[in-house]
């Protein structure tokens, strides 16, 4: 009775109204996407007035209007809609998604989500498609090319080893300039965790980013500014990738309410990318005369049939060989090594979405048996989350994740150090007579065998001199929201994340590396664990018709602990055996910990002007416990400024049909590693008994501030022809103070390192995305998107005192004043005032600069990433050009290569060679005649000298400058190509699938550099020092890979 | 009902926040950041073991610079660019050196103020003296050094300025005299003891040592203007240096693999090495001949066996190259009559870069607790030896030939040639107390009074009574070069200083070497060259030149002396 009142009331009401208003009326109804699911948040404004309005959560909306207006219904992401008035009361209306609009709605900092074109810094997003089905195993890799200023560099081609990612620049000395990993919310720590030196004999390591499994995956957001990071504090200065995993993600509603199945599966095979081109005219020796040498400058092989049997393969092998073997060529004698790899990819997700809340479940395998011989990576992961909304509207998320990955590989880096023994030691310059198909085991001793001696036979080393690790990554995450009323909500979030690293590092008792102490077992171990807490509370306020205020506080705390245990065992007992209890003496090497602890507190405040202005304000205070007492509170903010010409102006032009422009400033402030205050003393290994101790090498310095980035940046956002060409392109300059790192001193000084504030560093660059789509019809679609990266680094500041700081006691890698970082500082040949080379008279090589010098610069002058798709009904076909311009690279390879004479570069050598040049002394002077004019160069050497340097000077291979060995780095590469085809629905009426899909991929099948060595094929992207800060550096690393197969996609 | 819900969870809300600022309230929540690992003290007994160790290091083999100067004074050879005195000024084991005589020169500033402070002045005199010394070498070495201001990070001084070589010498002879009162002072009640792993805690050796070591530092400026002769007569006044070899300053190495490899250093370094770079110079290998024109020529030292071990019995091809059809042995260098296997300073013969290891001769039981020659040949490998012999650094046969030189040169009283017998026995009793040490399972024969030794010494006397004064120097610094075999520090100082022993000259028109096999296949002269001259002090490694603003440029080794070197 009560219901059918009202419903008379509001009938009489509404006549009322429209009589007393004439024709306004109010026409209600449900904004829906195209498959009916609510869409909350849209915008209906009535043309050519100001009135407007939103959608509340279920997707309803109420609006005054006139018969014969019309409705402009809204949502980012979608197609917008136009409806005339007309004698209705309710319109319920589906948007269609805007296949157009890419990177529309964006996470940003702490899971908060905004509308891209609001904001006043730049983001980019990366569909999860392209992470998952180029076939990486490592989300980073998969990353290459794909984000306008970020530069990924690749390092080798071991199974699993980390690669580099690093956002607009290096901006720190103290390491990498690795960006902060966060995870459904939590940091996903991404140490890469190296044993031994990668100078001499470290493994191709795998970094804590390896444990994501990228079928889990399904946003993931690049942070690239200061501004859209400081949120997060300290941790984000080098930038921020924001993922979000299936199995974390609150997105609630589907395209069907049922429980989905996607079920993929992959399988590519992989090849080593490239191999130098040999020559085969001539094997070991020297002066054309054979002997049994590393080098390959000896007799013609049509010049003798037979040598003498390698004696240490006679003497291994009595029975085999008789006294000479026969002398020829073993073209395929490096090829032969490496096998086809073989990686399969598996992956299980369940989803269900509902209104109310969703569910996930994803399981994978992935199995990668790389190119090299028993070098093998696999993962398998586990991830389970969802959430639901309570009748009382708390929404309740939890996840948890769980991955284990293996990594089996060998031992590279340089063979020529005192214990070392590199798997790569001649692999690529073998002799071009060696066949090392040929039995490699010494029957009695288990030794390996090679026709000379220095090296360990490569099959026979990754055999048994192996590095096995072993990660396994738990987290899990709780996170509630509650919406306390209209403009104000809370959420809070608590995860915990652990890695942990379990290492054992073998050398087998006859390797190469263990002549002295009967094999090695290296047990590494290290156990990172985050736990973060976070609570934000949201305001969103509309402040008038023009207005909208939106705010957030937040407090965020965190916790970081270390722990690592090694122990460094040596001689095995009973051979085959490689544990502890096996070993005769275990010593420890680490045994220590660490915690750091972190309290922020933030707001952030958008300010937003009829939809085309914003204004967004943050700041945040950081209390680190890594800093002295008096320093560890700091305060830092950021200020950014967008406008939407095209609707700030009202340009209606078919041409340009979106301009924004944005800008900002932001400060981040930096503390420092935990125990970087140090200040204890060490004990050494007791010598006969008696217990050592000694200062450390590093100082702390007990009076460091936090370091400070400021950046600057401006851009603008321009679509065409509804995007049929889009551009956004961003300028910034970043300026990092007081720079907190250990910096080389003197060792005169006392110590080694200073831990202190050490300088500042300038990073200017440029981003540009393009978006091209040149072709487009009902059936064909060609688009184009140009990523291109251009950074130019400035190290513009050291301490006082400090010229320039090395980053490894062994590499040329430095950090110098008004250079970029990493640059190389070594040495070099002695040139006079022209530039001509200063010679040695006796020897005919060209004499060593007594000064060191800048010699190179790893990092290049820009990178672009070309990425072509062309759409032909359910085909699709897909392809990645990459090039890189610049970034010298400093190769053991192709010195080595060179050096030994073992490719085509060298053949041509029965001939004398006079370095150009003028006669210098020893401290680099040029000598002159009894006229006082230079002297030039008449001393004759041979092809063998020109790349093995004579005694007393320096040529262009082995044994030479610093300088002789660096190349400069462009290389332009089809990074990937794909086609796929997705099976038409109507086939699949009749079958349990919703959705298939199948493709084939190729990864890395064509690279070129053209200023490497001809045929040394080298690919200037392979470097050893994987993720860290040492860039550009190779130490006889694996190639890369190229990889090709297939995957297919079922959905049911 | 809607505002009782807002209420409720401010109320939650607000108890978070309490919770949270609690925590920033409560600062201790942040003083997470002490190592707890790690000692924050450093006791005396722990640290001067360590001082020892890093003194030890100093021109010691393997990753230091004993590598390069034993090739500059033409004990050893090696295919590194040492050869030629091609040392660069970036090596790596030059560097090696720096660094751990300032590490070193930081730890005993730790050392000498605690014991100050404390009162401990034997400690601090110990420290004292291992300063001096470590302060000695470094300018023997380099020349002007970082002093003054050196090791003082602490107060803030990055770039210590590099201080005139002859005040560190002065402050270095200082440091003795202070060293030596303060020993035997008898203050403080904590004495070192067993972990001084030099003298094990007895204090009148060191007083010994601090004497025999002004010793040769008085001799080695004897030419300079830092020369004082009274310093010098009080010295022998006082009468108190060495006695016996019981007395020597040297680094006792044990066989201890792990958890610390605690053998000899050329030991590691040859019969561990994955590469051979330590060959027997073959002009020190003609000089203990008797092959050599100019000295001792026909008197073959009976220590031959005892300094080097060849792994090819006599006769026998070399293995890896030799071609038995012509009996080439394809060998730079190699005396078919001993089975002496090596190559030439400054060889570019075709047959210098050949793989070596199974044939190369090896440093001996000696210098290093190698292989005893037993003229059997064997087969290198790490347990060819025990790798116990003593890194010796100042001994009393050492002091002998001191004492032969300053009465050679009139400035102390006796006759040299009687010292040089005397230092002459001394040196072959070294060689049997190194030797009796060694742990060796082989069979050694005592050098010490045998038919050899005594012949071998009376044919050195009747040289040296023969030679012109000149020619008697030759013969005593000759004589001391051998003997110091392995520690090359010294001779790389004595003939800066002297000139002497005569060093191969790659260059010469004369025949450098002597040996011939009569096989065919001679040595060829001319394979050998030098592209670089004598090295008269080192370069400044480049990585304090890098890093250090005060540094000076680099210098011109060639050119560059030591301020004694005349």
């Amino acid at each position: 009775m009560k219901t059918k009142f009202s419903r008379i009331l509001t009938l009489l009401l509404a006549f009322v109204v429209q009589v007393s208003f004439a024709q306004e009326k109010t026409i209600s109804g449900t904004i829906s996407d195209s498959s009916g699911f609510p869409l909350p948040g849209a915008t209906i404004v009535v043309q050519g007035t100001v009135t407007g309005t939103s959608s509340d959560f279920d997707g309803r909306y109420a609006i005054k209007a006139k018969k014969g207006n019309t409705l402009i219904f809204s949502f980012v992401g979608y197609e917008a809609q136009e409806l005339l008035v007309g004698n209705q009361n309710s319109i319920n209306v589906k948007l269609k998604e805007d296949s157009e609009a890419l990177e529309e709605v964006v996470v940003t900092a702490f899971g908060i989500k905004r509308n891209a074109k609001n904001l006043g810094y730049a983001v980019s997003t990366v569909e999860s498609e392209a992470i998952v089905e180029n076939s990486e195993p490592d989300l980073v890799r998969s990353l290459a090319g794909k984000v306008a200023g970020v530069d990924v560099n690749l390092s080798n081609g071991g199974a699993g080893g980390a690669s580099r990612i690093q956002i607009r620049g290096q901006n720190t000395i103290r390491g990498s300039s690795q960006p902060l990993f966060i995870v459904d919310g939590i940091a996903f720590s991404n140490n890469e965790i190296a044993t031994s030196s990668q100078t001499t004999g470290g493994g191709s390591y795998e970094s804590g980013i390896s444990s994501l499994d990228p079928n889990n995956i399904e946003s993931v957001t690049v942070l690239k500014s200061a501004a859209a990071a400081s949120l997060y504090g300290s941790r984000a200065a080098n930038g921020v990738v924001v993922i979000t995993t299936k199995s974390g993600s609150s997105k609630t509603g589907a395209t069907n309410k049922k429980l989905s199945i996607n079920v993929s599966s992959g399988l590519y095979f992989e090849k080593i990318g490239n191999l130098p081109e040999y020559q085969n005219t001539y094997g070991p020796g020297t002066n054309f005369d054979y002997a049994n040498f590393n080098g390959s400058w000896g007799a013609r092989f049509d010049s003798r049939e037979t040598i003498p049997t390698w004696p240490n393969l006679l003497n291994a092998f009595p029975d085999q060989f008789g006294e000479t073997v026969p002398y020829v060529a073993q073209p395929n004698n490096a090829s032969d090594l490496f096998r086809t790899g073989v990686v399969r990819d598996n992956s299980v997700t369940a989803t269900s979405r509902t209104e109310n809340g969703n569910f996930s479940v994803t399981i994978s395998d992935l199995n990668q048996e790389g190119y090299i011989p028993f070098n093998s990576y696999g993962r398998t992961s586990f991830a389970v989350g969802g959430n639901t909304t309570l009748p009382n509207k708390l929404n309740v998320g939890a996840s948890i994740n769980y991955s284990e990955t293996d990594q089996i590989g060998g031992f590279f880096g340089n063979n020529q150090f005192a214990g070392s023994a590199s798997s790569f030691a001649r692999t690529l310059w073998l002799g071009r007579n060696w066949d090392l198909n040929l039995p490699f085991t010494n029957p009695s001793t288990g030794a390996s065998v090679t026709p000379n001696n220095g090296w360990d036979h490569p099959l026979w080393s990754w055999k048994n001199d192996k590095i096995l690790s072993n990660t396994s990554r738990a987290s899990t995450n709780l996170n509630l929201s509650y919406p306390i009323n209209d403009n104000i909500s809370a959420s809070f979030r608590v995860g915990y994340n652990k890695y942990a690293i379990d290492r054992d590092q073998i050398r087998h008792p006859q390797s190469r590396a263990s002549l002295t102490d009967g094999g090695t077992l290296q047990k590494d171990g290290f156990i990172n664990t985050d736990i973060e807490s976070t609570l934000l509370v949201n305001f969103d306020y509309k402040l008038s018709d023009k207005f909208n205020l939106t705010a957030i506080t937040g407090l965020n705390t965190l916790d970081n602990e270390t722990e690592r245990n090694s122990t460094l065992a040596t001689e095995f007992i009973s051979p085959g055996i490689f544990t502890l209890e096996n070993t005769i003496t275990q010593l420890v090497q680490n045994d220590n910990g660490t915690r750091k602890r972190n309290v922020g507190l933030f707001g952030d405040v958008t300010l937003g002007f009829n939809d085309y202005l914003f204004l967004n304000v943050t700041g945040r205070n950081d209390w680190s416990s890594s800093l002295p007492k008096e320093n560890r509170s700091y305060f830092y903010s950021s200020a950014s400024l967008s406008v939407i010409l095209t609707e700030a102006l009202k340009i209606e032009s078919d041409v340009l049909t979106f301009a924004k422009l944005r800008g900002g400033f932001a400060s981040v402030g930096r503390d420092a590693d935990a125990e970087f205050l140090n200040t204890t003393f060490v004990l050494g290994t007791p010598f006969n008994s008696t217990p050592v101790i000694s200062n450390r090498a590093g100082l702390g310095d007990q009076k460091i501030t936090p370091e400070f980035t400021d950046e600057i940046e401006f851009g603008a956002d321009l679509e065409f022809w509804k995007r049929r060409l889009a551009i956004d392109f961003t300028w910034y300059q970043k300026t990092t103070t007081d720079l907190i790192s250990p910096v080389s001193v003197p060792t005169s000084s006392g110590f080694q390192e200073l831990n202190t504030n050490i300088g500042e560093i300038v990073n200017k660059g440029i981003e540009i995305g393009l978006t091209v789509v040149p072709v487009q019809t009902e059936d064909f679609k060609w688009s184009t998107f140009t990523t291109f990266t251009r950074n130019v680094n400035e190290v513009t500041e050291l301490v006082a005192g400090v010229d320039r700081i090395q980053l490894d006691g062994n590499q040329v890698s430095h950090a110098q004043v008004g250079e970029p970082f990493g640059v190389f500082y070594g040495t070099r040949f002695a040139r006079d005032d022209q530039g001509n080379f200063l010679i040695n008279e006796a020897g005919g090589g060209i004499i060593e600069d007594l000064e060191n010098g800048v010699i190179g610069d790893p990092n290049p002058d820009f990178k672009i990433g070309f990425i072509n798709t062309f759409k032909y009904k359910n085909f699709t076909l897909g392809a990645q050009f990459d090039w890189r311009e610049g970034g010298d690279v400093q190769s053991i390879t192709i010195q080595s290569l060179l050096g030994r004479g073992v490719t085509k570069d060298t053949e041509n050598r029965e001939r004398a060679f006079i370095i150009p040049g003028f006669l210098g002394d020893g401290s680099g002077n040029p000598i002159l005649d009894s006229n006082g004019q230079q002297i030039p160069n008449t001393t004759a050497i041979d092809a063998n000298e020109l790349y093995f340097s004579p005694a007393g000077g320096n040529t262009f291979g082995i044994n030479s400058v610093d300088e002789a060995s660096v190349f400069d780095g462009t290389v332009y590469r089809l990074r990937e190509i794909s086609l796929g085809y997705d099976m038409p629905t109507k086939w699949l009426e009749k079958t349990p699938f919703g959705k298939v899909s199948i493709s084939a991929f190729g990864n890395n099948l064509w690279y070129f550099a053209p200023n490497v060595p001809k045929y040394t094929n080298f690919d200037p992207e392979v470097t050893s020092f994987g993720s860290s800060r040492i860039q550009g550096i190779e130490n006889a690393s694996a190639p890369t890979a190229k990889r090709f197969g297939l995957k297919i996609n079922l959905t049911f | 009902m809607i505002y009782n819900k807002i209420k409720k969870s401010s109320k939650h809300l607000l108890l978070v926040f309490a919770l949270t600022t609690c925590f920033l309230g409560c600062d201790s929540y942040l003083d997470v950041d002490t190592d707890t690992d790690n000692p924050i003290a450093a006791p005396l007994d722990q640290l001067l073991p360590q001082i020892e160790i890093g003194v030890t290091n100093l021109g010691d083999f393997r990753v230091f610079s004993g590598d390069i100067l034993a090739v500059y004074m033409h004990q050893i050879v090696s295919r590194s660019e040492q050869d030629q005195y091609g040392g660069r000024p970036g090596n790596v084991i030059m560097n090696n050196d720096w660094n751990g005589l300032y590490s070193n020169l930081n730890n005993l500033q730790s050392l000498i103020s605690q014991a100050d402070e404390n009162g401990n002045l034997a400690y601090k005199g110990l420290g004292q003296t291992l300063k001096a010394y470590i302060l000695s070498v470094g300018v023997d070495l380099w020349g002007d050094i970082p002093f003054s201001e050196a090791t003082r990070l602490k107060e803030g001084l990055v770039s210590p300025v590099f201080d005139d070589q002859e005040v560190i010498y002065m402050a270095v002879l200082d440091l003795l005299d202070e060293a030596k009162a303060n020993i035997n002072s008898g203050e403080g009640n904590v004495l070192p003891g067993e972990e001084d792993l030099f003298y094990g805690g007895d204090l009148e050796k060191w007083t010994k040592f601090i004497n025999t070591f002004k010793l040769k530092l008085l001799n080695q400026i004897r030419l300079s203007s830092l020369f004082n002769q009274a310093d010098l007569d009080a010295l022998v006044l006082e009468d108190n240096f060495f006695s016996s070899n019981a007395d020597d300053f040297q680094f006792v190495h044990t066989g201890t693999i792990a958890p610390r490899d605690e053998r000899n250093q050329l030991f590691r370094r040859a019969y561990g090495g994955a590469q051979v770079d330590t060959y027997i110079s073959p002009w020190f290998y003609e000089i203990m001949m008797g092959m050599n024109p100019n000295i001792f020529t026909g008197n073959k030292d009976p220590r031959v066996a005892y300094y080097w071990a060849n792994q090819l019995p006599d006769g026998v091809l070399p293995r890896d190259n030799g071609v038995a059809a012509t009996g080439d042995p394809k060998a730079d260098y190699w005396d078919s009559s001993t089975g002496f296997f090596s190559i030439r300073f400054g060889s570019t013969g075709p047959n210098r870069d050949g793989a070596v290891q199974s044939d190369a001769t090896f440093p001996g039981i000696f210098p290093c607790g190698g292989r005893y020659d037993d003229n059997a040949g064997f087969a290198r490998d790490i347990n060819s030896g025990t790798g116990i012999a003593p890194r010796r650094i100042l001994t009393y046969d050492e002091f002998l030939y001191i004492q032969a030189e300053l009465m050679h040169e009139g400035l102390i009283s006796g006759d040299a040639s009687t010292k040089l017998t005397e230092a002459l026995n001394a040196s072959f009793a070294k060689v049997d107390q190194v030797v009796a040490n060694s742990e060796t399972t082989q069979d050694v024969p005592t050098l010490t009074a045998s038919d050899a030794v005594n012949d071998y010494v009376m044919a050195i006397n009747t040289e040296f009574s023969a030679a012109t004064p000149d020619k008697q120097l030759e013969i005593i610094m000759t004589q001391k070069w051998i003997a110091t075999f392995g520690d090359p520090l010294d001779q790389y100082n004595d003939y800066r200083r002297t000139g002497f022993p005569i060093l191969a000259d790659p260059l010469s028109g004369n025949k450098e070497y002597q040996l011939d096999n009569m096989d065919g296949f001679p040595l060829n002269d001319s394979e050998t060259v030098q592209n670089n001259e004598f090295q008269l002090s080192l370069f400044w490694p480049q990585n304090e030149l890098n890093a250090n603003e005060n540094a000076p440029a680099q210098k011109d080794a060639e050119s560059y002396k030591i301020f004694w070197d005349n």
